[in-house]
């Protein structure tokens, strides 16, 4: 019996020290037009990652006032961070939108790698006006699609200035930057994450933002293009505005209720709407500016096609301000006649912990996409 | 995947120096406390121990005294005891009237008589070589309360008879019978002459008679 009770707890102890083995990663943050988002993940050896902490906080004002102001910036970290169980102070950030731009480059290299990176800036001096010292800039090789000795690169340029005033402003925060990313290769990352699960091949993700969307192409492991596209919630907002003469607030509660397309929702409410017609109108009105982002869509198509063997994209994912409005998935579905998917919650793709089981339960979350793209980096060895 | 990162390299090696100058300066902060505090410590417990040293001093100092003090006393002590010593031996030996006793006992017939009697008993100062008629020695205190190493105090008590005998046959006959008395212990012939009177020839004498003392001798 004594001699049971001692293999017991010794079983117990090594048991202990396994779970106790918990990798936890970094914090991602990203910084969007109306919250900030933070999301931590952990691993325990050889599991998947599950979701420790992560907080959204809607941000006072605009994000331009919150970036030049670094007591308020510190603040609204600092609330984030005691919001949730977040541990350590170890961050991965994102560029916000607008402070960045992607460069898809083809450039000739044949040598070994440390001249690869004099090749890129070569190229990039011709395409960027002044001194290169002015920019920040790092690339992604796209691996697999050379022909001859022409490679192609993703290129991610900023002014270095606003870099590191935002570095400046992290640190201020308390917040010790290990990596600073750009949104599509976290929003790739994640995607990248949920095909290991069920391998959808090409993957085209639309970020809808306010002023603009981002199409990001992911084949595999591969980054192949981020491209903006003039196409945001405020001009589609403002046409149907000038359509159905309403006022903004009015235009943007219609359609974040009823939403564009039928079947978005089903409720007696939205029954009783589509009955009504409405959301054939606002079909109608949106279709020519939707348009515009579907023909980008289709070149991507084409190009992933290109790039890929003929491979095309198999899977598109929508995120963003677009994505919140019912429907919007359906009517993006029919006008590129592929299927257009919302991206799974983050949530959901990572089980949170028992404690978050019921916190999940109830939420989805998919504006943390970014934020747990970040959050993501380093982790995949422990995953 | 690839992994971009847009973080200067530049601005990496200024955190990085910016990380180990703060970690200096938290180290020689840290160091300065630990120096300042062991120096209070140290400075504390140094004056802890010289005042320990003080006291130790002090004592030291008071036993010192104490010492010096007792030995005075014993000195002084000695000193007394030299001096009870001196008169009990002044007031020891044989009483006046047994001296005379024995002397009366030593007289025969009428064949001598005294002249001259004079009696001496006294602590005086010898050289410290023993005397034949000593009875007693003292160690001599001076005046300025030092000793002398040769000096000794000496109870001399002696009789010095000056008389006349009708012949020197009756003399000896007195001077035996002295010598045979217990409180005697020595008799010296000092002179003896002749003298001529109109009734006839008669022996003059002076003989010096030590007697016995209970002084005990100390050294």
């Amino acid at each position: 019996m004594a001699v049971a009770n001692i293999l017991s707890n010794a079983l117990s102890a090594a048991s202990f020290r396994r779970s106790s083995a918990v990798h936890v990663g970094p914090i991602g943050l990203d910084v969007a037009l109306e919250a900030i988002h933070l999301v931590q993940l952990e691993a325990s050896s050889g599991q998947h990652p599950i979701v420790r902490a992560r907080a959204s906080l809607d941000i006072k004002g605009s994000r331009r006032e919150l970036l030049e102001q670094a007591h308020q910036f510190r603040s609204i970290v600092k609330r984030a961070l005691t919001a949730d169980g977040f541990q350590g102070n170890k961050a991965v950030l994102a560029m916000p939108s607008g402070m960045f731009r992607t460069v898809s480059i083809n450039y000739k290299h044949a040598g070994p790698k440390k001249k690869e990176a004099a090749a890129i800036l070569r190229v990039m001096k011709e395409r960027l006006d002044g001194d290169l010292n002015n920019y920040v800039l790092d690339y992604m090789p796209v691996r697999g699609r050379s022909k001859n000795d022409e490679k192609l690169a993703l290129v991610a340029v900023a002014e270095r200035e606003p870099v590191v005033n935002f570095l400046e402003l992290a640190r201020k925060a308390g917040l010790d930057v290990q990596a600073l990313e750009i949104g599509p290769l976290a929003i790739a990352r994640l995607a990248g994450a949920i095909s290991e699960e069920n391998d959808s091949g090409n993957i085209l993700v639309i970020n809808s933002g306010r002023q603009a969307s981002y199409l990001t192409l992911i084949s595999g492991d591969d980054l192949l293009f981020d491209q903006e596209v003039s196409v945001g919630e405020q001009s589609l907002i403002q046409h149907i505005c000038e359509t159905l003469d309403m006022p903004e607030h009015t235009a943007r509660h219609l359609v974040s209720r009823t939403g564009v397309h039928p079947g978005g929702n089903s409720d007696p409410v939205s029954d009783a709407i589509d009955e009504s017609g409405l959301f054939n109108t606002l079909s109608e009105i949106l279709k020519p500016q939707f348009m515009k982002l579907v023909e980008e869509v289709k070149r991507a198509f084409l190009y992933a096609a290109s790039e890929t063997r003929g491979r095309g994209v198999q899977q598109v994912y929508l995120l963003g301000s677009i994505a919140r409005w019912p429907g919007s998935d359906q009517l993006l579905s029919s006008l590129t006649g592929s299927r257009v998917e919302k991206i799974p919650d983050p949530l959901s793709v990572f089980p949170s912990s028992v404690n978050d089981e019921a916190r999940a339960a109830g939420h989805s979350a998919p504006e943390i996409a970014v934020a747990t793209g970040l959050a993501l980096r380093g982790m995949k060895d422990h995953g | 995947m690839a992994e971009l990162d847009l973080i200067p390299q530049d601005y990496r090696n200024w955190l990085k120096q910016r990380m180990m100058f703060r970690q200096y300066l938290i180290a020689f902060a840290v160091l300065n406390i630990v120096v300042l505090a062991s120096s209070g410590v140290l400075a504390q417990m140094s004056k802890s121990a010289m005042g320990t040293v003080r006291d130790l001093q002090s004592q030291s100092a008071i036993t010192e005294q104490q010492q010096v003090q007792l030995e005075q006393l014993r000195e002084q002590q000695a000193e007394y005891e030299r001096r009870w010593s001196l008169l009990r031996g002044l007031r020891a030996g044989a009483a006046v009237e047994d001296i005379f006793r024995i002397i009366d006992r030593s007289l025969t017939n009428n064949d001598l008589w005294f002249v001259d009697w004079r009696f001496r008993r006294a602590g005086v100062v010898v050289d410290g070589e023993t005397q034949d008629v000593e009875t007693g020695y003292f160690m001599i205190v001076l005046e300025d309360g030092n000793y002398s190493d040769n000096a000794e105090w000496q109870v001399e008590t002696h009789m010095t008879i000056n008389g006349q005998a009708r012949d020197h046959q009756a003399l000896s006959t007195f001077v035996r019978a002295l010598f045979e008395q217990d409180s005697i212990r020595d008799v010296s012939v000092q002179k003896t002459s002749l003298t001529d009177y109109a009734s006839g020839r008669v022996v003059e004498f002076e003989l010096a008679i030590v007697l016995n003392s209970a002084i005990e001798v100390k050294s």
